[in-house]
């Protein structure tokens, strides 16, 4: 609280005197994923077993709302069939397919021709790859300006010492530094055909691209929305929402909360909640029934305790103390290998495009828990 | 020669340009954004991808793209309508006040945008568990009205802020009400980035603190994290900056008592600069004190006190007639343009 205090006034202070700008230090920072959850079929297949799931669990979450969601899938013979929407999208990607792609150290310019050659035939990590990076080159670009002004500045508490919010401060400035200039040499023209390469790989069933889609969608904070490309996020984030949900993301979890408690806020009424958007309450009842454990697996303990917050608050579910604590022992399992596998040399892109799930049709087991 | 049939053959033709008219699927009417090559896919449909399941408001209530994005009616003000009284429920007023509105009413286009947006913020409060005698008051005030209802806030926020309304400019200019819903609002992506940024210098001009403070932020260094400053996308002008913040200083009082005086607020602002050097000083100084009259009339304001509807903490007991009765610019998107040298 004190820090938070002291930098809004280390801010202003700097804003009208520029006296708080004291020095340009950066740390040496390790890589982070940025999407932690369970990266192979095999481990979520481990984690979702190991989760316990009652008949009684499994009863307290069903209810008409799903059967209603599972009816109105389906019957829509878009979810069915999946592609209708005029896109021009080349199904021919090979789920097999993933060459190594290169690490965080790469400069881009230097591998854009092979990667798009790569992409180009088929190689659906290297479209993914290529969306992702370019993406993040926009959004550097689009932030340089900020970021030199940040990195500028360093804030100290009423004892005169860095708190640790501020090390991460400014060791996040340090690591967009490091990436941005990986981005040298690429022109800001090809930084927007990013959004084309992202809207195939998710189109096509790349998990990494079709979870950027959904979470943060196609556009930079810094740079004015596309209508076109936002159209398009909203047109396929049901269909995105509900193959993630199949495929175990939990950014796809994370999307589903947030949709609830929309539907919450306008359709509360005095009787009680009445979701109008069966679709997403529906798919969090199945997830809080089949998936909870994974989800709250693949967690960090900070995030474990929103997860474990939203759903008292939702109610939609009882949690068994015994699921919850079968939870907590998994994620804390999960965190060990996950730490294990940061430690690997590997970029986060690198990793996170080779998750493939071949179509972006629903699987037949998830809706089957629906009805 | 495959034979034609002329029936077909003119059904088609009307179905094109019925096509056309409503604009919905003109396969050229949004180019690609990407301008991508040879070998990148293609997506000239980009525009006509349905929204499914949740996205079929708009097909619900007919309205097309071309006419959100139409500038809405405005009756001359002598036509205008005394406003409902502000505690009849959202529920009662509703119609009278959206057919006024369609009509060209401009205070009853901010009214209700004024009433949607209030419903919006107490639901979500609610749901979020917040309670207390006024947001309770103000929930059964809301009660009755369906989602569809309360997602047409924005397009008679518009309506208002281009009649000129200052409260609704404000709130405009800002962005925030379109990034709230961008599902919805998506289709007025595209005439918000120059209206907002002419209605944002014209609200400055009649003594907007509110526009002082948006376009302030949006010429710092991190301006372009708020839909203005992405709208505007002005590069770094750090002698801007520096003028504006000035202004600020000048003509923001935040409710204080011993900042009351002009005399007060000066001193205040050479303290920040001190150790600068005395002309320059004098320079910014004397610019910010020229704005402050030609544009704020030499009267200071507190910036927490603008916009449409206050804090929700005012909850219960917002009249939302007195703003939406006036001011109002006349013509706002055809005022002359700022000149920022003066």
């Amino acid at each position: 609280m004190t820090s938070q205090v002291l930098l809004r006034i280390g801010f202003l202070l700097s804003v009208f005197g520029g006296s708080a700008v004291i020095g340009n230090r950066f740390l040496p920072v390790p890589a982070t994923d940025t999407h932690p959850r369970a990266t192979s079929a095999t481990e979520r297949e481990d984690l979702a077993s190991a989760a316990d799931l009652s008949p009684k669990a499994q009863d307290a979450a069903s209810g008409d709302i799903a059967k209603e969601a599972a009816q109105r899938f389906a019957a829509d013979p878009s979810v069915q069939t999946g592609g209708e929407t005029g896109l021009d999208v080349p199904m021919a990607f090979d789920a097999e397919q993933h060459p190594p792609l290169p690490d965080e150290t790469t400069s881009l310019a230097a591998v854009l021709p092979e990667m798009s050659a790569r992409a180009a035939g088929g190689d659906h990590s290297a479209a993914c790859w290529l969306g992702l990076e370019l993406l993040r080159c926009r959004d550097l670009q689009a932030s340089r300006r900020e970021r030199e002004f940040q990195g500028g500045v360093m804030f100290f508490n009423e004892r005169g010492a860095v708190e640790a919010d501020e090390v991460e401060r400014l060791t996040r400035i340090e690591r967009e530094q490091m990436l941005d200039r990986r981005c040298i040499a690429v022109p800001p023209a090809q930084s927007e055909r990013g959004a084309a390469w992202l809207m195939q790989a998710a189109e096509a069933g790349s998990v990494a691209a079709m979870e950027r889609a959904l979470s943060i969608g196609l556009g930079t904070r810094n740079l004015y929305p596309n209508a076109d490309q936002v159209r398009w996020t909203f047109a396929h984030r049901d269909r995105f929402l509900s193959t993630l949900l199949s495929a175990g993301s939990t950014v796809a979890v994370d999307e589903a909360m947030a949709e609830a408690g929309v539907s919450r806020t306008l359709y509360q009424t005095p009787g009680g909640i009445r979701a109008s958007r069966p679709m997403a309450h529906a798919v969090l009842v199945h997830y809080l029934r089949e998936r909870f454990a994974l989800m709250v697996a693949a967690s960090g303990a900070e995030d474990q305790r929103r997860w474990l917050t939203s759903l008292e608050q939702l109610k939609v579910a009882e949690i068994p103390d015994a699921m919850v604590a079968e939870a907590r022992a998994q994620a804390r399992r999960h965190q060990q290998a996950t730490v294990q596998r940061r430690a690997e040399a590997d970029s986060v892109f690198s990793r996170s495009c080779r998750e493939f799930t071949m179509s972006t049709q629903p699987s037949q087991d998830f809706f089957a828990g629906l009805r | 020669m495959p034979r034609v049939s002329w029936p077909m053959l003119v059904a088609t033709i009307l179905a094109i340009l019925a096509g056309l008219w409503t604009g919905r699927h003109w396969p050229f009417a949004y180019p690609n954004p990407t301008a991508v090559e040879q070998t990148l896919p293609s997506y000239q449909h980009l525009s006509d991808a349905p929204h499914r399941e949740n996205g079929n408001l708009d097909t619900e209530l007919q309205v097309s793209r071309r006419a959100k994005r139409a500038l809405p009616i405005v009756l001359p003000a002598n036509a205008w309508q005394p406003l409902p009284p502000a505690d009849l429920p959202l529920r009662a007023s509703f119609a009278l006040l959206k057919s006024r509105a369609d009509e060209g009413d401009a205070p009853a286009a901010c009214r209700l945008a004024a009433e949607l947006q209030n419903c919006q913020r107490v639901m979500f409060a609610t749901s979020q568990g917040q309670s207390s005698a006024g947001i309770d008051d103000l929930f059964r005030h809301c009660q009755g009205m369906s989602s569809e209802e309360l997602g047409l806030e924005y397009a008679y926020l518009r309506q208002a802020a281009l009649a000129g309304n200052l409260a609704a400019m404000e709130v405009y200019i800002s962005g925030a009400r379109l990034r709230v819903d961008l599902r919805r609002n998506a289709d007025y992506l595209e005439v918000y980035s120059s209206e907002a940024a002419r209605l944002a210098e014209v609200a400055l001009m009649h003594g907007s603190v509110d526009a002082l403070s948006s376009i302030t932020f949006t010429a710092s260094p991190t301006g372009g994290e708020t839909m203005l400053g992405a709208a505007l996308g002005w590069p770094y002008d750090e002698a801007r900056w520096r003028d504006l913040n000035a202004l600020q200083g000048l003509a923001f009082d935040f409710g204080d008592p011993s900042l009351s005086t002009l005399e007060a607020r000066r001193k205040r602002l050479a303290n920040y600069h001190k150790g600068e050097d005395h002309r320059v000083y004098a320079a910014l100084e004397a610019k910010a004190l020229k704005r402050f009259q030609m544009w704020f009339g030499g009267k200071a304001q507190n910036p927490f006190n603008s916009g449409l509807i206050g804090m929700l903490t005012e909850v219960g007991k917002i009249d939302f007639n007195p703003r939406c009765s006036g001011p109002y610019i006349a013509d706002p998107m055809n005022q002359r343009r700022l000149d920022w040298s003066e």
